[in-house]
């Protein structure tokens, strides 16, 4: 590679990748959370985990909650039944309110609400993970531009790298420089995770160009065509007593289970919704009690569904889960340290000038800023957040509100923090140590003792405990080299 | 989750087998490997293959996808570890620019050394394919689903027994001891001896009926199935313990074997010299060390605490009369060799450690065995029938609410050929809180299945 060739390519990667990598990390960490959306539900509400041994569904539950549903449509609000499974064990119902999905949970033997109040939950990071929380379109603009920009800097580093791709390919030397190191981390994650980031890059950048190709030119509907969403239906809603019990034995019939499916109005009627966890692709099959069979459909309807299975992984078990959420937090590493190195790069620049000018001086601390509030400033948020359900909220403000917006204030906080301080990092680091490791103290305190889903809890509060001993680990390296 | 585990270990091995093809001096991790050979070179090229062939064949689309995931996540956690064990001795220019070849290692080591790394490669690579990990796969909906045929009320309260000779004639036990013959076609009951004395556990077999009386004085009888007449008796008294209670029984040509449910224990009994003989007492695998549960819930006592269903209540023999497949009602099933129990030479720690776990069960409401060495078992905690074949690949053959209440399952066809039949006997009032069938209102059904 001429020399000419690797500076334009380097050029390409610093300066696409940094900025991007600023929505890059976000949404690779909320997507990891977002691998674990219902067990996040059920994590900031405790008491929706239930005692063991978990109670399952009952007809006269389903029936009670029927009512409910029934209720909240007639009250106007355009609400639906997903039912209980063994990932989430209770009724929820649900409705949307332009970002996230929210509304009681319902126990799965007496349809009763359980005692607890609504809190942003898992859908929470679905939505930062899909729309970074923006209006529509521009969520969508920025998520397409930030996987095209994913989709180019995996490309130019692939092409920077290439001639040591597969000798290096484990080359990690932690007792090496700094900034060796930093570039031994950003290489070792990248170069082993290519064909994932790849594969899952390109699946959402697609996801979401196809969101913005919808919007741009609805679909045709012919003329009435009843939209799922529509707010209400022009006739009251009947649902006879007896319905979602039947619509649920024979959708069990039919698919086998319904658990995670979900009763939703649709026109006059009320369907039942296979669960999304059925089929690789998304399917969406639906039945009502006057179309109670289902016709015969290809596994893949469309290239759309594909995406979505390919990239949303609902129909995976558990163990491919966690190694999707591994892969997501390490491309947090990866991009993290690529932020780093560039950091690294710029002041190294900067030090071998004889003058600096103001604007570079402030451009080095907008970076610095940007980059200490996307790497520790979402986390802290994000334990923040997690914190924010199990304590008591400020009277004058609605639970909701106070918590999303303690979620945004705190990351604001901590880019405005890192824009004013030099150590910025170092402190954030210590109060991110210290949510971290109190996270499970935390939780044992503020929930029932007796759950009866023991492993969710103590996995949150152990990835919480690695946040907190990984920024321990960092605060005290400096101390063990002067020791040593 | 094992399908996990066995793929990061094969990356692993992969990764090192790639480091170790390394120049050393490019190699920064401690790899300590024999050099590389054109054995690991074709190893480092099939063992992915292999991987992705076993993680497909075992999972499915989930397996290709935790085959791709787990990958780069035990790569990076490799480079991670085996960075950190190595000093901190950067190499000097000097010894880069000698590029030194890979060391020398005599070949008598290498020989060796190269042997234990296939054997662990290999081992490794067909860990996912051997029976043990197959058997850990989860209960999976057959292809084809038995059905349910026919459901008969029966007259009289039965106890959770029944048996059918090799013609698939059903016998059943009542909750007085007596053995009536079972109609499939109609269900009716008729009793075949009424002289006979009390019987608490009950076995058909092509030489007739073998029953296990405890009153007046412990018995093994060998009955004729047509006339109830019994053809032989052999007292085994002795070897039986204050609690005792023979819950389940099997007998080969010359052995009868026998399940102590009251104080657990086997008991062996030679029919020729009528010798009986009380083996493996206490064992951990004859107790049941979890709560039964039924239709989700745990079974409790009127005080509200967790039922067990009773220690070891279940033993089938296979069709070459080799093994012995036995548990308790909470499972998991396990299996011992016939002449383990029955080898004199063998003392309890040689015997203990030939008990072999051969499956987990959810709790069961019956167990038979057909002639294909197929185990059939009747999951009263989520309702299903379910078979455990010879291949060791569990299928569940059917889901009915009415099979929360089985008490019992026999064949009723299959062992000679024809289209299997099962019988499965229920009582109603078992999921409402009834331990006793007479005293509950709620007949007892027979369901008549017709398996795939």
């Amino acid at each position: 590679m001429s020399p000419r060739l690797r500076s334009i390519l380097r050029l390409f990667h610093r300066w696409i990748g940094f900025p991007a990598g600023v929505f890059l990390f976000i949404l690779c960490f909320t997507g990891s959370l977002a691998c674990f959306s219902p067990e996040i539900q059920d994590w900031m509400q405790p008491h929706t985990a239930l005692h063991a041994p978990l109670p399952s569904m009952t007809s006269s539950g389903l029936t009670k909650a029927g009512q409910k549903l029934k209720e909240q449509l007639d009250a106007g609000t355009f609400a639906f039944l997903k039912l209980p499974s063994p990932r989430d064990p209770v009724f929820r119902l649900w409705h949307y309110d332009g970002h996230i999905f929210l509304g009681p949970a319902l126990a799965p033997d007496t349809g009763q609400p359980l005692p607890e109040h609504d809190v942003p939950g898992g859908t929470f990071f679905v939505t930062l993970h899909s729309s970074l929380y923006l209006p529509t379109p521009w969520g969508q603009i920025v998520t397409v531009l930030a996987g095209i920009s994913l989709l180019v800097t995996l490309l130019t580093g692939l092409w920077l790298q290439l001639r040591r791709f597969l000798p290096d390919l484990l080359l990690f030397r932690p007792h090496a420089a700094r900034q060796r190191r930093w570039l031994d981390l950003h290489l070792l994650g990248g170069t082993l995770s290519l064909p994932i980031l790849f594969v899952i890059g390109l699946s959402g950048t697609v996801l979401q160009a196809q969101k913005l190709i919808h919007l741009a030119s609805p679909p045709h509907h012919s003329s009435g065509h009843a939209s799922r969403h529509q707010t209400r239906s022009s006739t009251p809603l009947s649902i006879p007593a007896d319905t979602l019990t039947t619509l649920a034995n024979t959708g069990q019939k039919t698919w086998g289970t319904i658990a995670d499916g979900f009763f939703m109005q649709t026109g006059n009627y009320v369907s039942l919704y296979a669960p999304d966890n059925l089929h690789f692709c998304l399917q969406r099959q639906a039945l009502t009690t006057s179309h109670a069979t289902m016709p015969l459909r290809s596994l893949c309807p469309t290239l759309h569904s594909v995406f979505l299975g390919l990239h949303n992984l609902r129909w995976a078990g558990l163990a491919t889960r966690w190694f999707y959420c591994f892969s997501g937090l390490l491309s947090c590493i990866i991009i993290g340290s690529g932020m780093v190195l560039f950091l690294q790069s710029e002041r190294n620049n900067i030090t071998h000038l004889s003058t600096i000018s103001m604007v570079r001086r402030i451009l080095q601390q907008s970076y610095t800023a940007f980059t200490t509030a996307t790497i520790l400033g979402l986390p802290l948020a994000t334990l923040a957040l997690f914190w924010s359900t199990r304590l008591p909220t400020p009277p004058t403000l609605p639970a909701l509100l106070w918590e999303e917006g303690l979620f945004f204030g705190l990351w604001g906080l901590s880019l405005l923090h890192a824009c004013l301080f030099q150590r910025a990092a170092i402190q954030q680091l210590i109060l991110l140590a210290t949510l971290g490791v109190s996270t499970t103290g935390l939780d044992l305190l503020t929930r029932p003792l007796h759950t009866g889903r023991p492993f969710l809890f103590s996995a949150v509060d152990t990835l919480a405990t690695c946040i907190g001993v990984a920024c321990l680990s960092v605060l005290l390296r400096p101390l063990k080299k002067r020791s040593a | 989750m094992i399908l996990s585990l066995i793929l990061m270990s094969l990356w692993a091995v992969i990764w090192l087998l790639y480091l170790n093809q390394l120049p050393s001096y490019r190699r920064q991790n401690p790899c300590h490997l024999p050099p590389a050979g054109t054995l690991q070179k074709y190893l480092r090229l099939l063992l992915p293959v292999c991987g992705l062939t076993m993680a497909f064949l075992l999972n499915g689309l989930d397996g290709l996808f935790l085959w791709a995931f787990t990958a780069p996540f035990t790569g990076f956690l490799l480079a991670m570890l085996l960075s950190y064990l190595q000093p901190p001795s950067p190499p000097g220019r000097t010894e880069l620019a000698k590029r030194p070849k890979s060391p020398q290692i005599p070949a008598m080591h290498i020989r060796l050394s190269s042997l234990l790394t296939s054997a662990f490669i290999v081992s490794a690579a067909f860990l996912g394919l051997s029976p043990a990990a197959r058997a850990d796969r989860p209960w999976q909906d057959a292809h084809t689903q038995a059905q349910i045929t026919a459901e008969h009320e029966l007259s009289q309260p039965l106890a959770a027994s029944l048996s059918s000779l090799p013609d698939g004639s059903p016998f059943a036990l009542s909750v007085t001891g007596k053995i009536y013959r079972l109609d499939p076609v109609d269900g009716h009951l008729t009793i075949l001896m009424d002289e006979l004395p009390p019987i608490t556990a009950l076995t058909a077999t092509a030489q007739g009926l073998w029953a296990v009386t405890q009153a007046p004085q412990p018995a093994l009888l060998n009955i004729a199935p047509d006339t109830g007449v019994i053809l032989n008796h052999i007292g085994f008294g002795s070897t039986l313990a204050v609690g005792s209670h023979i819950s389940a029984l099997q007998v080969t040509d010359n052995k009868a074997f026998l399940v102590d449910d009251g104080v657990p224990a086997f008991v062996v009994i030679d029919l020729q010299s009528g010798h009986a003989e009380r083996l493996l007492e206490g064992a951990p695998s004859l107790s049941s060390h979890a709560p039964l549960m039924r239709h989700g819930q745990p079974v409790t006592t009127a005080q509200g605490q967790s039922r067990t269903g009773g220690n070891v209540h279940f033993l089938l023999l296979d069709r070459s009369k080799n093994w012995l497949f036995y548990q308790t009602p909470t499972g998991p099933l396990y299996r011992i060799g016939t002449t383990i129990l029955t080898d004199s030479s063998l003392g309890p720690a040689e015997r203990i450690e030939a008990m072999t776990n051969w499956r987990r069960t959810p709790s069961l409401g019956g167990m038979t065995i057909n002639r294909d060495d197929t185990i059939y078992m009747v999951d009263i905690d989520h309702g299903d029938l379910l078979a455990f074949g010879a291949d060791r690949l569990p299928w569940r053959l059917l889901h009915d609410d009415r099979l929360y209440d089985a008490q019992a399952i026999s064949l009723l066809k299959g062992r000679t050929g024809e289209q299997g039949q099962l019988a499965v006997l229920t009582n109603p009032a078992a999921s409402a809180g009834g331990t006793n069938p007479a005293s509950t209102p709620n007949p007892q059904h027979l369901l008549e299945i017709t398996l795939p």
